[in-house]
């Protein structure tokens, strides 16, 4: 016994949608049903949006984020007045833009690398933006580049690969702090997490009678 | 303690529920009719791995397309339901919903075993002593498992890195520092945990087998690489070599230890029965530590399978006496057994994928 397949269009369109995170294909197929009860107008308007997604939409010539400026333009970041030009932040995507902009506190530029060093996944040095960001860097002006890499084994080295090809060129290389999130209870964060706390533990002597610097 | 289990087309069930409801469990059966695949159960849902084999398949029932294995479980004070289905990917629940990281489901509770595979550990490849204390150490130290992890990734990254012809050394070199920081942080959790089960076993073996009462586990790594700075040194010495070889020629992933009495290694020189001895004192060892560790104190089960057939009566009631002290004891038995601890506990029997 088989079950009643789909109409062809609408299986072509489950199919589709199981291509997106997260969706499975119970799931995949509640959407398209419910896709097909749209108003057809509705519909179109999806369909336009969808099809010029690529010609309204590039990345950034710049920083590789995204940008909706006419005429291949720079993005938002790298064309605003205010943003300074001289602390480049690398990410692996610009998803991670969108996380780090939430917290609206850098104001810095960004760097998207398109992913970091892993050979098992095909990930070298070659496939990602590193020649851009030689090329941005060799234009001068930087004070500083921070690697905001993952925390995994290849985004640890990412950022050492990255830190030694542009050491000694005159700015400083940092990546920012692990540990504890703001606002949560010691008592329920994870032992790698608390491990890395205080591996980067601050002093709170004041500085005139700093004793032994933590390490 | 695991109040009940159920097992959906595993092994040669095709569906049981069973309920538990003392500390000390004996499956009894015949051979052949499902003792050990109970205690498999039980272990993979610790674990996420068989003791048996490394092949999903092999638990499933044949002719099924997939296998579910269910408990409930009171530990401390909390309780949760575990299942697990089994299939061409596997899927983890936690009281009903969909887990997607075997680290939220794994660690629920801590198994010891007593296999007849045991002598192994001592007298088979390195990769088994390797996994024993692996598993032992990650009980007891969750950093541990996480720089376990994070090591084999790196190690399996510059492996591929070395296959490739025109990789430039710079990018091998990116994964030095962090290779070396984990690897580092298990030679030295491999060295502590090695000296103390030495102490362990050698109170134990005094008992058990008073002419290896000397006995030492040394770990056969250099204990330079214990450090950091020298691990990295030590890749950057290497990387020609390792790149000739195609895969990394030091580290812990190479590991090995060996069981030195008398000056004499046991697995060159030792008999079967004294292997037999120090195998079984190996275990009670992992469970006198595993009992006392304020991780795994009240978590622990204790699985044996048929591994005390050869033991003279006296050393027997000793050890089922130990083992008594853990959160929960199954055991299995061809026949019920003339022992202290049977009229404390619940007899399950086994009978052709059937349990009564």
């Amino acid at each position: 016994m088989f079950a009643q397949p789909w109409p062809e269009p609408l299986a072509e369109l489950i199919e589709m949608l199981k291509n997106l995170p997260g969706v499975g294909k119970r799931s995949a197929e509640r959407m398209a049903l419910s896709l097909y009860l749209w108003d057809p107008a509705k519909l179109e308007a999806l369909a336009g949006n969808l099809a010029s997604l690529h010609t309204r939409i590039h990345a950034c010539p710049e920083c590789g984020n995204l940008s909706d400026a006419p005429d291949n333009g720079a993005c938002g970041i790298c064309s605003s007045p205010v943003r300074d030009r001289s602390i480049i932040c690398v990410v692996e995507d610009v998803a991670q833009i969108h996380s780090l902009e939430s917290a609206g506190v850098f104001k810095g530029v960004y760097h998207v690398l398109g992913g970091r060093i892993a050979p098992l996944e095909g990930k070298f040095p070659e496939s990602l933006s590193i020649p851009r960001l030689e090329a941005r860097i060799s234009a001068g002006g930087i004070r500083e580049m921070i690697l905001a890499l993952s925390q995994d084994i290849e985004g640890q080295a990412t950022a050492v690969y990255l830190a030694n090809r542009f050491q000694g060129r005159g700015f400083a290389i940092t990546r920012p702090a692990r540990g504890l999130p703001a606002g949560s209870d010691l008592t329920y964060a994870d032992s790698a997490t608390i491990a890395l706390a205080l591996d980067a533990r601050t002093s709170l002597n004041r500085p005139n009678e700093q004793e032994d610097t933590p390490r | 303690m695991v109040n009940s289990l159920v097992l959906q087309n595993f092994r040669l069930f095709e569906s049981v529920s069973l309920r538990f409801e003392a500390p000390t469990v004996f499956l009894c059966g015949s051979n052949g009719q499902g003792k050990t695949s109970l205690l498999e159960a039980l272990f993979y849902l610790a674990n996420l791995r068989s003791f048996r084999t490394s092949r999903t398949s092999e638990m499933i029932k044949i002719h099924a397309p997939s296998a579910i294995v269910g408990a409930s479980v009171s530990f401390r004070d909390w309780s949760r339901q575990l299942a697990v289905e089994l299939g061409e990917t596997r899927k983890l629940v936690v009281d009903g919903k969909h887990v997607p990281r075997a680290s939220e489901f794994a660690g629920s509770f801590n198994t010891v075993t007593f296999l007849p595979d045991d002598p192994e550990i001592i007298t088979g490849r390195s990769q088994v002593r390797r996994k024993f204390l692996d598993m032992f150490i990650s009980m007891l130290d969750h950093g541990y498992f996480t720089a376990l992890q994070a090591y084999y990734n790196g190690v399996k990254n510059r492996n591929c890195l070395l296959r490739m012809k025109d990789t430039n050394n710079d990018v091998i070199r990116s994964y030095h520092p962090a290779l070396a920081k984990y690897g580092a942080e298990i030679v030295q959790a491999r060295e502590i945990h090695l000296r103390i089960l030495s102490d362990f076993m050698r109170n134990i073996m005094a008992e058990l087998k008073p002419e290896l009462a000397d006995l030492q586990l040394k770990l056969k790594t250099v204990h330079e690489l214990s450090d950091p700075k020298i691990f990295e040194e030590k890749l950057e010495r290497n990387l020609e070599k390792d790149r000739l070889n195609g895969y990394m020629t030091t580290g812990p992933h190479l590991d090995d230890f060996d069981f030195v009495a008398d000056g004499k290694s046991l697995k060159l020189y030792g008999s079967r029965g004294q292997c037999r001895a120090t195998s079984f004192a190996l275990k009670e060892a992992e469970f006198d530590i595993v009992k006392n560790h304020s991780m795994s104190k009240d978590n622990t089960v204790v699985i044996v399978d048929d591994a005390t057939g050869d033991l003279d009566k006296k050393t027997q009631e000793a050890f089922y006496h130990k083992i008594s002290e853990a959160k929960q004891v199954f055991c299995s038995f061809t026949e019920i057994p003339d022992n202290p601890l049977t009229q404390y506990s619940q007899i399950v029997h086994i009978t052709a994928g059937r349990a009564v």
